[in-house]
């Protein structure tokens, strides 16, 4: 079977968002399309398949040629009947939520057996994705996520197709799983298309990779390729700009944003923020065109080698006192039918100037942790000290001074921050609650702004005007504006595009040395807190399984979970 | 991903049965149920006027002394102090003992015994329609939004939905039962007694009266369902992994899209099946509803508190029996989400 899209481009409402595509998947072969938020990659594959929304136009072809069946071609297919499920299987995006939640795994199998035609058993089907019979009679709320996603390959596979087209199969799984998903999906031998923005992920598994950038190709590479050789200075940048579990590798950041849907500039798209674009690349659209073993749109392929992107900064000096004390926290969580310990005895301190990473995946406790060192949820059992004041015992008027010591940014930037107040009113809502004069506030938003990256130019925006990494600086420095001694940064950079967020840590980097500030940063990423904190603590079922400092817990991890977190974002 | 969620699969979960399931909500309900009773009993007594002003003209009243008035008040118990009065009701209650009539004398729970079956009759039959009508319009409606189509449906529902129960009654009294003289406007049989044929005449126009009333809302329900459901992730999947439209709908989309309609109209009826006050007035049918707006009107505290007592029940079992059906349709409550 082989797949050869050929000049696919989509738009929505005259907004361009794919923009003559060619691309070919060969038989046996599992390709990948690989880009950031906003790049086409979902509308390209969505396209092939038929499910773009009503107002969306498409153009070009996608011929799909087998043994079994004759040549097809999907650009001008109108009636679907009989592709889907059973010519090309689909893994739809969140998977982990599309299955049926009334019906039983084993119907919803025999479902699509019956429905495709498969000639399978659905324990057969179980059996392929490395599941047991004894999931048959379950519900997918029974399930784990990595389960759940096994199930939907299984059923994409019911109707025996020629190719499998995977829409971000590892999003919401815990690192550790997600190499598991792909490994399946690459060892399943049929002809796949992996739609992902998680590059470095995807390198053990796929055999070629086509890198999008609004709505275009940048590069399409054979991932043997990848680590050597010259390429687009956006794939260099964003093998950069994911973070190595070896502290000895530097952390680099893509400056500036993609271009939204329909605002392409001129020439090649990318050129705002290449460090070696020309002045050709602002004037005129590089095609692709083959450099070594790979295909590459770009002009200035001789000088490729050159383009060297912004590095996340270490810390430069020792941490000082401590600021926030945490010993011997529990915490319990009841509900009706059960008791959850979410806590068992976490011990943590932060210094002034000290960035301290807290990495667990979910479920291991590290947001309820976050919660308890803002003085949102009590513990159960524990001391939370601030500086010399204690927080474990305090309530109403004293709790809200100590709160009003401790800066908070939010995992999702785009829920954070009210859509209907200026930046300026976000920033310096955290002083009118203070009942800080008000004289003084604008000399404080426009620190804050400017320790946190942004130029006074944002403040009468409204964050719709934002890019994400934008709005998530602009949260930062809401967390900033009182003068906090502690920042908590919960997932900061999560929702974030792999590009920017070297850029976030970069200027919590910096607000923790300029101010002295102490940061706990928490994540799932151990890569990113090995490049970006001081000191790590590793939390599993609620309990420290390893601490120590970056290079520490690089190097000689003492846990053996701290090393399979290791290996799951080795890249 | 709140951390609460987050935290919940790691750890091991203590399990619980059925039975003890089954006996905590009944338990809940209980406690809900006394404090339904306790508001029954002090509601009335807060409304304005008394029982005796009602009594008899406001000149006889006026001629009563003092004394008398007491006299009046101790032979009814409504001159006890308040909480003797609360023992008292608890104690009738628990006895299905209601007390007799202030009004006129009869004996409450036999008047209850009499209104009751009328009244659910009555209710049971707009109830079934309403439920059809309204749910398979909700259906095609959710469906045919999902097409772009299908907005003057929705206004018609909401027009429909607004129309005042005692005018739309009104209207078909001076429609059907005036100017054409097709269907009875008054009581719930004719003058030869209890017929089949007659009951079913007197039916007609208090049950379109209710069903009319009644679909706009079930209608809009069962529609903003279905929109939800059909573009609710398994259902995009479901069509992604080329399952056909007619057998989507049937198979994935219809039970999520019913779950909370279940629960509506479960609730629906509990409120329902305690008479509905508008309709029975205005046809005069002998049910609850016109039962309990008689009691209030002469502030007939016994009355009053027998047919809030059969509300009360009426609600709260309901909300019981949608709690113990919920489970049947969503394998999800089966086990309150444990594995």
């Amino acid at each position: 079977m082989t797949l050869s899209v050929q000049d696919i481009t989509v738009k929505y409402g005259g907004r361009l968002a794919v923009d003559h595509i060619d691309l070919e998947v060969a038989d046996g072969e599992v390709a990948a399309i690989v880009g950031e938020s906003g790049c086409g990659k979902t509308s390209l594959a969505h396209a092939l398949v038929g499910l773009l929304p009503p107002n969306a136009e498409v153009s070009g072809r996608g011929v799909l040629r087998s043994d079994r069946h004759p040549a097809l071609d999907l650009g001008a297919l109108k009636d679907w009947r009989g592709i889907r499920g059973r010519r090309i299987g689909i893994v739809p995006q969140g998977a982990m939520s599309g299955l049926s939640p009334i019906h039983r795994v084993e119907t919803q199998l025999r479902e699509m057996l019956t429905l495709h035609e498969g000639s399978s058993e659905p324990t057969d089907l179980l059996e392929r994705v490395g599941l047991s019979a004894g999931e048959l009679p379950s519900y997918p709320y029974q399930l784990s996520g990595g389960q759940r996603q096994r199930v939907a390959i299984a059923l994409s596979l019911a109707g025996d197709p020629d190719l499998l087209i995977a829409d971000e199969p590892t999003t919401g799984l815990d690192a550790v799983v997600q190499g598991k998903v792909l490994k399946l999906i690459s060892s399943l031998g049929i002809s796949t298309l992996i739609v992902s923005h998680d590059m470095t992920g995807l390198l053990p598994y796929a055999d070629r990779i086509a890198v999008m950038y609004a709505g275009r190709l940048a590069e399409v590479v054979p991932v043997t390729a990848l680590h050597h050789g010259r390429h687009h200075p956006y794939t260099a940048g964003l093998l950069a700009a994911t973070p190595s579990t070896d502290r000895s590798a530097t952390w680099a950041s893509i400056p500036g944003g993609a271009p939204a849907i329909g605002e392409l500039p001129t020439g090649c798209c990318f050129a705002p923020r290449c460090p070696i674009a020309a002045e050709e690349c602002h004037t005129e659209q590089p095609l692709l065109r083959v450099v070594g073993e790979s295909e590459v749109a770009c002009h200035r392929m001789d000088v490729a080698n050159t383009a060297t992107y912004p590095a996340v900064p270490r810390a430069t000096s020792a941490c000082g006192s401590p600021v926030l004390t945490m010993t011997g926290i529990r915490h319990t969580y009841r509900s009706r039918s059960r008791t959850t310990i979410a806590l068992d005895g976490v011990d943590l301190e932060v210094g002034r100037g000290e960035i301290i990473g807290l990495v667990g995946e979910s479920g291991s406790g590290k947001s309820t942790l976050a919660r308890i060192a803002l003085g949102l949820i009590r513990p159960t059992a524990g001391r939370v000290r601030l500086g010399d004041d204690e927080v474990t015992g305090a309530r109403g008027q004293r709790l809200r001074a100590l709160q009003r010591r401790v800066g908070f940014v939010h995992q999702d930037p785009y829920d954070s921050l009210h859509p209907g107040m200026k930046v300026w009113s976000l920033i310096a809502e955290p002083l009118v609650i203070a009942r800080v004069p008000r004289g003084e506030r604008a000399a404080k938003v426009r620190a804050a702004l400017a320790s946190a990256g942004l130029p006074d130019s944002l403040l009468d925006g409204f964050p719709g005007q934002l890019s994400g990494g934008q709005r998530q600086r602009v949260a930062i420095a809401r967390s900033l504006v009182n003068d906090p001694e502690l920042v908590v940064a919960d997932e900061a950079s999560s929702m974030l595009d792999v590009s920017t967020r070297g850029g976030i840590a970069t200027t919590l980097r910096s607000v923790a040395t300029e101010r002295g500030l102490a940061v706990v940063f928490v994540t799932h990423d151990m890569g990113e807190a090995i490049q970006s904190c001081d000191r790590i603590v590793v939390l599993r079922h609620g309990k420290v399984v390893d601490a120590g400092t970056c290079s520490q817990i690089s190097s000689s991890p003492d846990h053996e979970y701290t090393a399979q977190l290791l290996a799951a974002s080795h890249h | 991903m709140s951390a609460i969620q987050a935290s919940v699969p790691a750890t091991p979960v203590a399990r619980r049965g059925r039975l003890t399931f089954l006996g905590g909500r009944v338990l809940e309900y209980l406690a809900v149920l006394i404090v339904a009773l306790t508001l029954n009993f002090l509601l009335p007594r807060a409304l304005p006027g008394g029982p005796l002003k009602l009594f008899g003209s406001p000149e006889a009243l006026a001629r009563l002394t003092a004394e008398e008035r007491a006299q009046i008040a101790t032979e009814y118990g409504f001159g006890d102090p308040i909480h003797l009065q609360f023992l008292d009701y608890l104690h009738s209650v628990v006895t299905l003992d209601l007390g007799t009539s202030l009004s006129d004398g009869r004996d409450v729970t036999a008047a209850i015994g009499d209104a009751l079956p009328w009244t659910l009759l009555l209710v049971g039959t707009s109830i079934v329609a309403t439920t059809l009508i309204g749910i398979t319009l909700g259906v095609i409606g959710g469906i045919r939004r999902r097409e772009g189509k299908g907005a003057f449906t929705l206004t018609g529902a909401i027009v429909v939905d607004s129309i005042p129960q005692f005018w739309l009654a009104m209207l078909l009294i001076v429609w059907f039962g005036v100017k054409w003289q097709i269907a009875p406007t008054f009581g719930a049989t004719g003058p030869d007694g209890t017929t089949v044929a007659g009951l079913a005449q007197h039916l007609v126009l208090p049950v379109a009266t209710l069903t009319i009333t009644g679909i706009g809302y079930i209608f809009m329900y069962t529609r903003s369902s279905m929109l939800s459901v059909l573009t609710s992730e398994p259902v995009q999947h479901a069509h992604a992994r080329g399952i056909p439209r007619g057998r989507l709908v049937r198979r994935h989309v219809l039970r999520p899209a019913l779950l909370p309609v279940h629960t509506l109209i479960m609730l629906d009826i509990g409120f329902l099946a305690a008479g509905a006050i508008v309709v029975e007035t205005v046809f005069a049918y002998p049910g609850l509803g016109r039962l309990t707006f008689g009691a209030i009107a002469a502030r007939d505290y016994p009355l009053m508190q027998g047919t809030f007592l059969v509300l009360t029940l009426m609600v709260v079992l309901m909300n019981l029996l949608a709690d113990l059906t919920y489970p049947l349709l969503d394998p999800r409550a089966r086990t309150g989400g444990d594995r």
